[in-house]
């Protein structure tokens, strides 16, 4: 996954979601409930690409990348129906603020009617200690909340009509240094995701 | 007296110049759809390594 964030930079928004039991501090509430969402069940890893698009599973570790190359790229393929963008952002000790500012760029938008605006608050090279290495380890882009609830917050958005607003995350025992956020508008119908911006440090 | 010193011409085109200012800078950009950049969300459900 390291190539491909090299690779795509800002074109790629990338999350993790830890499950499992060994590890509770790197588990998340909204991160299990997309789990069950998505249908997760107990494969891992698995990754989705746009909300639908489910990579198939992979055994060999070295075939990852040109699998979830090949994903990335259907998802590039369709068609994107509005921007979404940062305005600017500010983070401290207890809180997280971040300015959004949403584009339409299609009147396909009108009529869609579940579309949410999902946030998903992260922390990057999280250590943990693992018994199986003996040793610290440091898991990346680790998603740690989940703005509104689990499925984002509903919104409407028009073509023609820009769409601003402020997300807010408590961020108390966070590194702050590392923390990012990514953002999308999601169909809470289809889970189609349409459309993703993300800051990969809320703190430049 | 900005007048007298424009010849014919330069006082034609200065007058398609303000009307064509005026016109497009007045009105609304017309809506027009188009494609922005594409940016893939990838979730990735994971467990520890110790798992």
């Amino acid at each position: 996954m390291d190539s491909l964030q090299k690779f795509y930079g800002d074109s790629m928004a990338y999350v993790v979601y830890y499950t499992g039991v060994t590890h509770p501090e790197l588990v998340s509430p909204g991160g299990n409930a997309r789990a069950e969402w998505y249908g997760v069940g107990f494969y891992s890893p698995v990754a989705f690409f746009d909300g639908i698009a489910r990579a198939p599973q992979v055994t060999v570790p070295d075939s990852f990348y040109s699998v979830y190359r090949d994903m990335i790229e259907g998802a590039r393929a369709q068609k994107a129906m509005m921007e979404i963008r940062v305005d600017s952002c500010r983070i401290d000790a207890s809180r997280m603020r971040v300015w959004l500012h949403i584009t339409p760029t299609d009147s396909s938008l009108d009529t869609m009617s579940s579309l949410r605006l999902l946030a998903v608050v992260f922390e990057d090279s999280v250590p943990y200690y693992s018994y199986l290495r003996e040793d610290t380890v440091f898991s990346p882009l680790t998603a740690r909340q989940v703005l509104g609830d689990s499925f984002g917050v509903p919104v409407r958005l028009k073509f023609g009509q820009v769409f601003d607003t402020l997300l807010t995350a408590e961020v108390a025992g966070y590194n702050i240094n590392r923390t990012g956020i990514v953002v999308s508008v999601q169909s809470f119908a289809t889970k189609v995701v349409y459309q993703s911006v993300v800051r990969w440090r809320i703190r430049n | 007296m900005i007048f007298k010193m424009m010849s014919g011409s330069k006082l034609l085109a200065a007058v398609v110049f303000f009307t064509l200012f005026f016109f497009f800078g007045c009105s609304e950009a017309p809506l027009i759809e188009r494609e922005a950049n594409r940016i893939v969300l990838v979730e990735l459900f994971s467990t520890p390594i110790d798992e």
